[in-house]
């Protein structure tokens, strides 16, 4: 075989890739941060045995609402500091056509 | 006709016409090449524009119309199971990311498709692309509009055909002309345009009836079923899991979505849309469908449940404020047939004819091409809109998992796994494609999960397993994905293998 492995990678991929993965475990939090109240608080339960929150039920208030306003905030967090700038050009050499 | 309901209809509509003309003479006077332009706004787009124009296209009639009727019918369970929505524009954005951005430059891509093939080098995978892309967007289209008409009949009575042509017509032109600015544009007027309408609608739902504390009480006496997780609609644990798949990450798997991935001008715009993402999409969710079971104590027995928040619109306001939030919905429809028409007319301009009919066409050619395809492709869909199918909300799921399963797979592992070639990539693409086609039809949601969940397992499994057992890629091919300062040529013809 020739040396093909012998390149360069760009280096702004590291940094892609990294943010990826983050993105991947923020999908994973989100799922269980919606469902597991939702489940936990509703699942299989009769009607008279659920509680209400400003009228709606606490399950979805909870899950539904808190969850995802929760998944809202660590996805802004996550982008503040796990996100770098890059330049995005094709070539990544100094001046932008 | 209700005058006083539709004229603020009217008024909207011919706003966002006004603005799709403005986006053609912006776009007329810019130097950059007319296929970079039309198609991806010559990757110009700021932070407020891409994070509307992704949600926007993302939100259908679907979450405005369609969830507050299935909320009607089985209740809180499926207002959860849209907040799965809520991660949508995180997702788009973060999984395709600077990467993707990158490398449509490096490629000159300016579609989704125009990744995959020069990724993959495949004319199969132009053909596969093309097949999903004209079968599933064209009923997604043709769902939307007929959904569109059905609104503006039901609450203005403008006869639907009538409205059709109207709405078809206004859709048609802007995005002929302008292109995808006309499309942000657009979308970004559309966006807040559903943002109000939702804001105004729960002010003037609380003030009149009380809020919802003073409803639940009767909500669990006379419809106690609606307040039940799993529910009438029976929505488990696993289901909803797979809903986060359908309307959350596996979202970059539709063409229309994906392509704004490339259309973004800086990662500073990225990161400020991935932040602004979740709180609109969560208006957008939370706003209209919440309403749903409570519309259900309101108006019982209503005969078509789409119906029901059109009608507490009519019933709760007065008539020009009901016309200014019920163009809310129309805005979610235009906003996303706009976007897939374009994308459509690409698939047929750009991958069909610019890479296997006549590759060296010329700019001014391949502009009058694109304006006249995007115009016959939006008049033969308004053509199909005119005798309505039934279950709209059904023929759009369907459609959204449909693209997923044909592309999420490719796009994922063609962006981030080297070792991902051609001949896994084919696998991949039909392989999810029919499974998803044939799993709907003769099993439909395997192990209580949606069919979508299943079908993408086995493309991603097809493009493991298959990748493994044909050649690497070429050492070219790697070098100019993921190699330091390479830059294609531009647009040649390529070699094809043999495929």
């Amino acid at each position: 075989m020739n040396n093909e492995e012998e390149f360069e990678e760009d280096p702004r991929f590291k940094q892609c890739n990294r943010e990826f993965y983050i993105v991947l475990v923020l999908f994973v939090v989100n799922i269980l941060l919606v469902s597991v109240p939702a489940m936990v608080l509703g699942q299989n339960k009769s009607a008279d045995e659920i509680s209400f929150v400003f009228g709606l039920p606490a399950w979805f208030f909870w899950g539904g609402i808190v969850g995802s306003l929760v998944f809202i905030v660590l996805s802004i967090l996550t982008v503040r500091f796990f996100f770098k700038d890059m330049s995005l050009e094709a070539e990544d050499e100094g001046v932008a056509a | 006709m209700q005058m006083d309901v539709l004229m603020p209809i009217i008024i909207y509509l011919g706003l966002t016409f006004i603005v799709g003309l403005l986006a053609y003479r912006y776009t007329k006077n810019r130097k950059q090449g007319f296929k970079e332009e039309y198609f991806v706004g010559g990757r110009q787009l700021g932070p407020l524009l891409l994070t509307f124009t992704i949600l926007a296209s993302a939100a259908s009639a679907g979450t405005f119309i369609g969830s507050p009727g299935v909320a009607y019918d089985i209740g809180f369970a499926w207002v959860l199971v849209l907040m799965s929505q809520v991660g949508m524009g995180v997702y788009i954005l973060g999984v395709l990311g600077k990467k993707f951005a990158i490398v449509a430059r490096k490629i000159d891509a300016v579609t989704l498709t125009d990744f995959l093939r020069a990724r993959f080098e495949s004319k199969w995978i132009v053909i596969g692309s093309a097949i999903g892309i004209l079968i599933f967007l064209g009923s997604y289209m043709v769902a939307q509009f007929v959904g569109g008409a059905l609104i503006l009949e039901a609450t203005t009575g403008f006869p639907y055909q009538a409205g059709l042509l109207l709405f078809g017509l206004i859709v048609v032109i802007y995005t002929t002309i302008g292109g995808f600015m006309a499309v942000a544009l657009t979308d970004a007027i559309q966006g807040i345009m559903m943002i109000v309408g939702g804001i105004v609608l729960w002010i003037i739902f609380i003030i009149s009836t009380g809020g919802f504390p003073a409803l639940a009480g009767d909500l669990v006496s006379n419809y106690p079923e609606l307040v039940e997780l799993p529910g009438p609609g029976g929505i488990s644990s696993a289901l909803l899991m797979s809903y986060f798949l359908l309307f959350g990450i596996a979202a970059i798997g539709l063409p229309h979505a994906s392509v704004r991935g490339m259309a973004f001008n800086n990662t500073k715009t990225m990161h400020r849309s991935m932040m602004f993402g979740g709180i609109v999409m969560f208006l957008f969710s939370v706003g209209f469908a919440t309403l749903g079971p409570f519309v259900r104590l309101l108006y019982p027995d209503m005969e078509n449940a789409d119906m029901a928040l059109p009608t507490l619109i009519l019933n709760i306001m007065p008539g020009w404020v009901a016309g200014l939030v019920l163009a809310a919905p129309l805005a979610a429809v235009m906003s996303t047939v706009s976007s897939m028409l374009l994308v459509t007319s690409s698939t047929v301009v750009k991958d069909i004819y610019l890479n296997y009919i006549r590759p060296n066409a010329a700019e001014r050619s391949v502009a009058r091409l694109s304006y006249f395809s995007t115009l016959a492709i939006g008049i033969v869909i308004v053509l199909f809109s005119l005798t309505p199918p039934e279950y709209l909300q059904f023929v759009v799921i369907y459609a959204i998992g449909g693209l997923e399963a044909t592309f999420f797979s490719c796009i994922v592992f063609g962006l981030y796994w080297r070792r991902a070639n051609k001949w896994g990539a084919i696998a991949s693409m039909y392989g999810g494609l029919i499974s998803y086609i044939v799993l709907e039809v003769l099993f439909k949601n395997p192990f209580g999960m949606h069919s979508v969940v299943t079908a993408t397992v086995f493309s991603v499994l097809c493009m493991i397993v298959v990748s493994y057992l044909t050649p690497k890629p070429s050492t070219h091919l790697i070098r100019l994905f993921w190699g330091k300062g390479v830059h294609a040529e531009p647009v040649t013809p390529q070699k094809e293998g043999s495929p």
